[in-house]
This record gives C-alpha cells, sequence and structure tokens, in this order.
C-alpha cells in the first residue's frame, strides 16, 4: 500500500465507525431515515475503498476491525458488570418442581431417539449434502478447460447444504417426518451422484 | 422502536429454530469451547513457537548463495526427505527456518543450523486445535464437522432471532440474570457473524477437503482421490524419476526469480523430490494485498521457469481455495490482524459459553434448576482455560507433548468434576480465573529465571509480557469480583456450597 493508499484507508476506517455511530443514533431515536441510510452507506463505502486500496485482503482488514470495535463497545460494559459468566444480578429463584417419575423404557426410548437425532443431523446430512455435491460437480464440471470453479462450489455447497439441512432436520419436530425426510434426501442424492 | 423490515416469522418457526439452537449448542458446546479457545490462542502460534526456543536468531535477509548451503546441509541430515522446506524470513517476521519431512531447524544468517525446532506446548495447541489430540487423519475431519455445526449453529441462532436488526444494540445489563446473558450472548453472535461464519467455514473446508476428496472421486473421477487437489491446485510439475542426482540450482532459481517476477516475495521454497533427477523448485510468493497464501513460481535446477501457479489471477474457484488458510488464522495483517482474531476469537469463546449459561438459566426459571452441572460446566469452561497455561508451565519443565495432552484433558475434566461436587458456578469460575492467571504469570517467570528470554527478541519479550498482562487481569478479575460480590451473595454461595 502506498502512503496514499494508508490515507484513503484510514479515512474509510473512520468513516465506517461513523456510519455504525449513525446506526446505533437512529436505534437510539428510530424514524430517521436518512441518517439511517447515510450509516449503512459508510459502512459499505469504508469496505469499497478498502477493497480498492488492498483487495479481498482489505475487505477482511477492515471487516475484522469494524466487527472487533463494535462487538466490543456494545458488550464490554455488559462483561464488566456480569462478573464474567456469572451475573451478581437479580435471579428469579423458582422452587424446584420434582421431575416427573419416567418408566426405564421411556428413559430408554428418550436416549435412543435423541442418538438417532444426533445421527441424523450429524453423519446422515453429512452424506447426503456431499453426494449431492458430487451429483452438483457432474453437472456444473466443463467438458474442457479448467475445473476448479466447478470443484469448489460444489464443495463449498456441500458444507453449506450440510449446514443448512442439520438445522432444518433439528427444527422439524415430528420425528417420523424427521426421519422420512432425511433418508428421502439420502436417496435422492445417491441416486443423483450415481445415476 | 422502529418496525423490523425483516418478513414476520411464525412464532412456531421461531420456537423450532431455538430448539435447534439448543438441541445442537447441549451436544457440541463443551469441545467447541476448547476448539475455539485452542484457536484464539493458536492465532499467534508463530510467536509462541519462537518464545518457546527464544535464543534462536533473528534474521533479516539471507543470500541465494547461503539458501542453498541450507539446503544442501538438510538434505545431508535428513537424506530421505521427499520434499525441503525453506522459510525465508520477511519483513514482519525475521526468521530463517529450514525443514524436511524429519524435523526443521532454525538457521543463523550465515547458514549455520543452531537448533532444531523443538516447541512442545507449540505442537500441544496444534494438536488439540487441528486434531482434538486425536489421531491425524480422523482428527482432523472430526474438528471441521463441528466447524459445519458451528455455521449451522448460526444458521439455526439467526432463525430463532427475528428481532436481529430492532435489538442490533441492545444490551441489558440489569434485571434477571439469564436476559443479560442472552444479550451478552445475541450482540456478540450478531456482531460477529461473519467472522464466525469465516473461520468455521474455512476450517471446515480445511478439514474435510480430504472426504469431499474420496467422495467426488466415487461420483467423478472414477475413484481417484488425486483428482480434486488437481481440479483445484494443478497436477504435478515434472514426471518422478528417482534417479539420485546432486542437490543443485536453489540460488540460481532464487536469483532468476528476482529477474523474471520484479515484485516477487518469496517467502517459502518447496524443493520437491530434492537429490532425485525430478526435483524441482517451488517459490511461494507473498501477495500483500490478497488472501491467497501465496502465488508459486516453480523452476528447474537449471534456473529455467516452468509454472505459475495463478493462485491470484487463475479461476475464482481456485484463488477461494488458497484464501481459506490466511483467511482462518488471521495471517493477513501482521499483529494487528492477529490481535483483531483473538479478540474475535475470545468473542466466539464468550458465545459459546454463554449460550449453556442461557440453558441454566433458563431451566432455573422453569423449576427445574441443575445447580450441580451449572457449575461443571462453569468448571469446565475456566478449567480447560486454566489448563492452557498450566500446561505451557509445565512444558517448560521439560514435559513432552504426549504428557502436556494427558495433563491438559484430565486436568479439565478433573476440574470440571470438582467444580460439580465442592463448587457453584460462580465460585468455580473466580477460583480458576485467578488458577489461570497464576499459571499465565508463572510461564513467563519460569521462562525468565531459566535464562530462556532473549531481551532483543521482540517477538518472544511480546509474548511475555503479553502472558504477563493477560494473567495479572486474570488474577485482578477474580480478587476483584470477590470483593465486589454484595455480602448477602456470598452467604447464599457458601450456603449452597
Amino acid at each position: 500500500m502506498s502512503p496514499t493508499d494508508y490515507i484513503f484507508a484510514t479515512l474509510a476506517a473512520l468513516g465506517g465507525l461513523l456510519g455504525l455511530a449513525l446506526l446505533y443514533s437512529v436505534w437510539r431515536k428510530p424514524g430517521r431515515p436518512v441518517m439511517l441510510v447515510v450509516g449503512w452507506a459508510l459502512v459499505l463505502s469504508s469496505l469499497l475503498v478498502w477493497f480498492m486500496v488492498n483487495m479481498d485482503r482489505g475487505v477482511a482488514q477492515i471487516a475484522s476491525i469494524l466487527m472487533l470495535v463494535v462487538a466490543g463497545l456494545i458488550t464490554w460494559p455488559g462483561l464488566l458488570g456480569t462478573n464474567g459468566m456469572h451475573a451478581p444480578i437479580r435471579i428469579r429463584t423458582i422452587e424446584n418442581t420434582p421431575p416427573q417419575a419416567a418408566s426405564i423404557v421411556q428413559k430408554a426410548t428418550a436416549v435412543g431417539s435423541g442418538i438417532w437425532t444426533f445421527l441424523l443431523a450429524g453423519p446422515v446430512a453429512g452424506v447426503i449434502s456431499f453426494y449431492a455435491g458430487g451429483a452438483l460437480l457432474r453437472v456444473t464440471v466443463p467438458e474442457t478447460g479448467n475445473p476448479a470453479n466447478a470443484a469448489v462450489g460444489a464443495f463449498l455447497f456441500s458444507l453449506v447444504a450440510w449446514a443448512l439441512l442439520s438445522t432444518l432436520l433439528l427444527m422439524e419436530q415430528r420425528k417420523l417426518h424427521r426421519t422420512l425426510y432425511a433418508l428421502g434426501a439420502c436417496a435422492v442424492a445417491l441416486a443423483a451422484a450415481f445415476i | 422502536m422502529a418496525k423490523t423490515i425483516w418478513p414476520k416469522s411464525s412464532s412456531a418457526r421461531v420456537d423450532s429454530a431455538l430448539s435447534a439452537h439448543s438441541v445442537m449448542g447441549l451436544v457440541i458446546s463443551a469441545l467447541l469451547f476448547v476448539l475455539c479457545l485452542s484457536g484464539t490462542v493458536a492465532v499467534f502460534e508463530d510467536e509462541i513457537e519462537w518464545w518457546e526456543q527464544a535464543n534462536t536468531p533473528v534474521v533479516h535477509s539471507v543470500d541465494p548463495a547461503i539458501v542453498q548451503s541450507s539446503a544442501d546441509e538438510l538434505l545431508k541430515r535428513d537424506p530421505d526427505t521427499t520434499h525441503l522446506y525453506v522459510y525465508l524470513p520477511r519483513e514482519d517476521w525475521p526468521r530463517y527456518v529450514v525443514g524436511g519431512d524429519n524435523g526443521s531447524y532454525a538457521v543463523s544468517e550465515t547458514g549455520t543450523f543452531v537448533a532444531k525446532l523443538e516447541a512442545p506446548w507449540n505442537e500441544f495447541l496444534i494438536e488439540l486445535h487441528y486434531y482434538l489430540t486425536m489421531p491425524h487423519s480422523f482428527g482432523i475431519i472430526i474438528v471441521a464437522i463441528f466447524g459445519v455445526m458451528l455455521v449451522s449453529m448460526a444458521i439455526s441462532g439467526l432463525l430463532a432471532h427475528p428481532r436481529i436488526f430492532r435489538d442490533a444494540f441492545r444490551f441489558k445489563r440489569s434485571g434477571q440474570a439469564r436476559l443479560a446473558q442472552v444479550d451478552l450472548h445475541n450482540r456478540l453472535s450478531v456482531w460477529t457473524t461473519p467472522f464466525l461464519v469465516a473461520v468455521a467455514g474455512t476450517g471446515a473446508m480445511i478439514g474435510l477437503f480430504g472426504v469431499a476428496a474420496l467422495v467426488f472421486a466415487q461420483t467423478n473421477y472414477g475413484g481417484d482421490t488425486s483428482k480434486l487437489s488437481e481440479a483445484i491446485f494443478g497436477g504435478e510439475v515434472l514426471e518422478p524419476d528417482e534417479t539420485p542426482v546432486p542437490l543443485t540450482g536453489v540460488d540460481t532459481a532464487m536469483i532468476n526469480l528476482s529477474r523474471d517476477v520484479v515484485d516477487a516475495n518469496p517467502f517459502l521454497i518447496v524443493v520437491h523430490e530434492p537429490g532425485q533427477k525430478s526435483q524441482h523448485i517451488q517459490f511461494y510468493s507473498d501477495e500483500t494485498d490478497r488472501l491467497i497464501y501465496g502465488e508459486t513460481y516453480t523452476y528447474s535446477t537449471d534456473g529455467e521457469l516452468l509454472a505459475t501457479g495463478h493462485n491470484s489471477d487463475g479461476p475464482a474457484g481456485q484463488q477461494i481455495a488458497l484464501s481459506m488458510y490466511k483467511l482462518h488464522f488471521g495471517d493477513y495483517g501482521g499483529l494487528w490482524i492477529k490481535a483483531a482474531y483473538f479478540g474475535l476469537g475470545i468473542m466466539l469463546c464468550i458465545i459459546v459459553a454463554t449460550g449453556l449459561n442461557i440453558y441454566f438459566l433458563k431451566r432455573r426459571e422453569k423449576g427445574r434448576s441443575a445447580p450441580r452441572l451449572e457449575a461443571m460446566w462453569s468448571g469446565w469452561i475456566w478449567g480447560s482455560t486454566a489448563m492452557l497455561p498450566v500446561t505451557l508451565t509445565a512444558s517448560l519443565m521439560g514435559i513432552g507433548v504426549a504428557m502436556l495432552i494427558a495433563v491438559y484433558w484430565l486436568g479439565s475434566i478433573l476440574l470440571a468434576a470438582a467444580a460439580c461436587v465442592w463448587l457453584t458456578a460462580a465460585k468455580a469460575g473466580r477460583l480458576y480465573r485467578g488458577g489461570a492467571g497464576l499459571a499465565m504469570l508463572a510461564a513467563p517467570a519460569i521462562h525468565l529465571i531459566r535464562g530462556e528470554l532473549v531481551w532483543s527478541n521482540p517477538y518472544a519479550v511480546g509474548v511475555s509480557v503479553g502472558l504477563v498482562v493477560i494473567g495479572a487481569l486474570f488474577v485482578f478479575r477474580a480478587v476483584g469480583s470477590f470483593v465486589e460480590l454484595p455480602r448477602s451473595v456470598r452467604a447464599s454461595e457458601t450456603e449452597a456450597a
């Protein structure tokens, strides 16, 4: 980076912080759309300027710094005032209710169900995602030329799909539906990958 | 308050997302915390490694002739190595290291092999963060799956948070304990989401590359697991030929690189198949405005440029794949960005810790409190934190990596168990924070007493000062938080204990 780049980068960083301050101000006193737009514009401009002076590394650098500053400013007073993780502040004390007695069969079913859910949201979702990624690669890989985009695209797709699928499977409250969705998706992914 | 611009969420969806978030959090939090904590410290792994051998020389630059003689010397010491690595000194990292498959050496400006690199605690830290101390091929996959699960937690957390913009700056410090913890958890999570997704996603990508290679080999490459790597990073430059030849041309290649690529900034030289006819020399050059690990230039031993990697101007996929390492470890802006990553890493640890705190506080509000489990969680958080400086201190007394691993896990488990049996959550936190602080103060003190601190080495001095400052803060906070406690709370704690 040249000295001019440093000047632009510093100004852009300050602009980004000012933008965040404006967003905070709008949050405190809503109904000021101009300030809201200016706030976001300043934040985005700081990212853009850092991209211009230091490419993708610049965007990552300013994003890291802005994240740290905002998260730090918001939570620092809270961290000081909560005795680490354990706030000596008002705790609603409620008498413990005795747990309902469960039979051994009920307990075993609950444990088994937990393990099955874990398997579905973990390894099974992983298998679905990676074979779906393989199927995607079969479709996207070019016949000639560099396959890097297709390969990395399929790999990234697999990872995002795994994370998303785990969430969706855990969000499905009906256990049978959860199992059917997972096994169905697994069959579809394997078929798409190999047939 | 402003109206949300977010589409209105159904409460059923929010409840489901929250339930998914809680279930996953309960399953993975304990080990995820250790991974986040070790990753936070590992941001400074290079500095810590040097601190452990602070008396190895500071080197600002090396001549091509010295690089050639160092390569020759390494091949004599490690004749069976398949690759030879020369880490050249950089502007912000004045160290010269040469290594092979069986170890690395710190080398002086004149090419003298000063010492074999031995940094047991740093090695332990890498074992912990990269592999969770499991066998490498298995451990890296498990760790990467935690990365996927962390991304999944971010997704479910965002889905469970319909008032994300309305609450963007909200932080309630008084009132109910759970609300304070929820605000701490949510605000940190929301504002650090890009960092969280970036480090978890890049970690997952690094660790699951082998799995992707295996699956894609079945579906696309006729069972050849090397094809994915070739598709992204390119194949071998020369066909292997094992005919023995002397190792030559590293110096010529280095001179020619500075001629061929005027602004090249090489920081790593890899000699492939050294001592064989197919040997060739690959340079990694730092692209100071890019996140890629480096641009590569491959030379023959005759000094001919055989190939350029096009990591900086090739397909986007290749550039993305090559950017994973620096983005994960925050190694793209010197100490300032490393410090920022350290801070963001601590926030990630707080997010994980507060996640289960919220769970326990909710239980308490529903009349199903679990004080023993709460204390155990607090004991695990602060115990596993304290065991890091404890093992650092132990390593200075000559304890090896395998023993450090055992001490770390056993110590963390015992501290959590002790908290569960004898302490309250708050008391365990204060006690172990104090212990962590004392251990952080002990490590640099022992380092100094043993005469291992070299004052002219700014990186080693920086690590010692950092440990003293953080250790003192921990002790100060542990003592201070006890003194600040209202008498009634202290009394109730004593009663509960």
